[in-house]
């Protein structure tokens, strides 16, 4: 039975006028977004102005995507050459560009990492970590063996179904429960009302 | 195939219904075969609880990999970046124009298009003749009274206007039947008796 990338369905409904499919995608990687701007821009205000550029250039230019690559992969680069603009002018010193035609990564990253982390950036990363930690630490070993399978080793539900020696139906429920209760976990980092953060 | 859409996200939180919650986070591991994913995405669509809930989903992978991306909050971001889309104007559609923008072509351009089109040409069918054959004046009795047909005198390049004599009693009977000075029934006598050639350049 052939599984749904839910990047393509998403992209597709995109491309037939459905905005609230492209907010679900914005969902999904503005964190790494944030986190690949912060590489090269030291300023959270400026780092939010350069991805909003960044998705909305992707926006744009959503109807030529043709899925040759991961949607990531393709808003990655976006992304970079959005920051690397954003340094080129800044610093007004041209930007050096590669055969492929794209901005040098390691000339912007050379001339602005290693300065980046700030004291607040230090704490939410710090704090993040604590209650992740904490999270996992509380979960039953088999919601925490079964997420880290998923989430960090990347396996499939077949996969973790055969290590796990279970039915693939009971990797979906630890998964969700296992996601459940870090969630609950990390929620009280966040300020505002659960439903009003985003 | 007419899927039918399950609604009960609706009524509450997402993670309230065990099983739409779990089908989004099966959805968001890429999971899920099309008409599961189709009910998914509709819910996740259609709803906003789910729409929390799936950046829960992703936020927990996120600080399960690394505790710097996770960390990277950025309120309202989201509400601000669907703001901005809305203001743009719709994604451009290379794959067709859809029914809607094809409704709109025809009523905002392809309809105007004809109607200015269509002045257009009366004004240079039947208008335009009209106004050489004013400015000609007194030549054209003068082409009446010769015989045979007549090539006005004309600087290289320029179009000239040959008239018919023989066709004159047909020009008579219609300006006897139709008194009245018209754009059409002026002009359309002249129009049936002149033709436009091309003056042959002189060596």
């Amino acid at each position: 039975m052939a599984k749904v990338d839910v990047d393509s369905a998403l992209v597709e409904r995109v491309k037939r006028g459905d905005r609230e499919a492209f907010g679900l995608l914005v969902s999904k990687y503005q964190r790494r977004i944030f986190r690949l701007l912060s590489r090269f821009i030291r300023d959270p205000a400026e780092v939010e102005d350069v991805a909003q550029e960044a998705f909305i250039k992707a926006y744009r230019a959503l109807p030529g995507f043709r899925g040759e690559s991961a949607f990531y992969t393709w808003l990655y680069r976006i992304a970079i050459n959005a920051a690397k603009n954003w340094l080129s002018a800044k610093r007004l010193v041209p930007l050096p560009v590669n055969a492929e035609g794209d901005a040098d990564e390691d000339w912007a990253l050379a001339m602005n990492t290693a300065q980046n982390e700030t004291p607040e950036s230090l704490l939410a990363s710090r704090q993040v970590g604590e209650a992740i930690g904490r999270a996992v630490a509380q979960l039953p070993e088999e919601l925490a063996t079964a997420i880290q399978l998923r989430e960090i080793d990347g396996l499939s539900y077949e996969e973790i179904a055969q290590v796990m020696q279970c039915p693939v139906g009971t990797v979906r429920s630890r998964l969700f429960r296992a996601r459940e209760a870090i969630a609950a976990h990390m929620r009280p980092l966040i300020d505002a009302p659960k439903d009003r953060r985003w | 195939m007419k899927l039918v859409i399950e609604t009960k996200a609706e009524h509450g939180r997402a993670q309230d219904d065990p099983s739409c919650a779990q089908r989004l986070c099966c959805l968001a591991d890429g999971e899920l075969a099309a008409d599961e994913a189709q009910i998914a995405l509709h819910q996740l669509l259609g709803d906003r609880q789910a729409r929390v809930w799936w950046d829960e989903i992703h936020w927990v992978g996120d600080a399960l990999r690394s505790s710097e991306t996770a960390a990277q909050h950025h309120a309202d971001f989201h509400r601000r970046l669907l703001d901005r889309i809305e203001r743009e104007h719709a994604v451009p559609q290379p794959q067709g124009l859809g029914k809607r923008g094809w409704q709109w072509l025809m009523h905002h351009l392809f309809v105007p298009g004809v109607a200015v089109g269509a002045a257009a040409a009366v004004l240079a069918v039947m208008v335009m003749p009209q106004w050489r054959l004013d400015a000609i004046g007194p030549s054209v009795d003068r082409t009446l009274e010769a015989q045979g047909p007549v090539r006005e005198p004309a600087q290289a390049g320029a179009v000239v206007l040959v008239k018919d004599n023989s066709m004159h009693p047909y020009l008579q009977a219609h300006r006897e039947l139709v008194p009245t000075h018209g754009v059409l029934p002026a002009s359309a006598p002249y129009l049936r008796t002149s033709a436009v050639v091309q003056p042959k350049r002189e060596p």
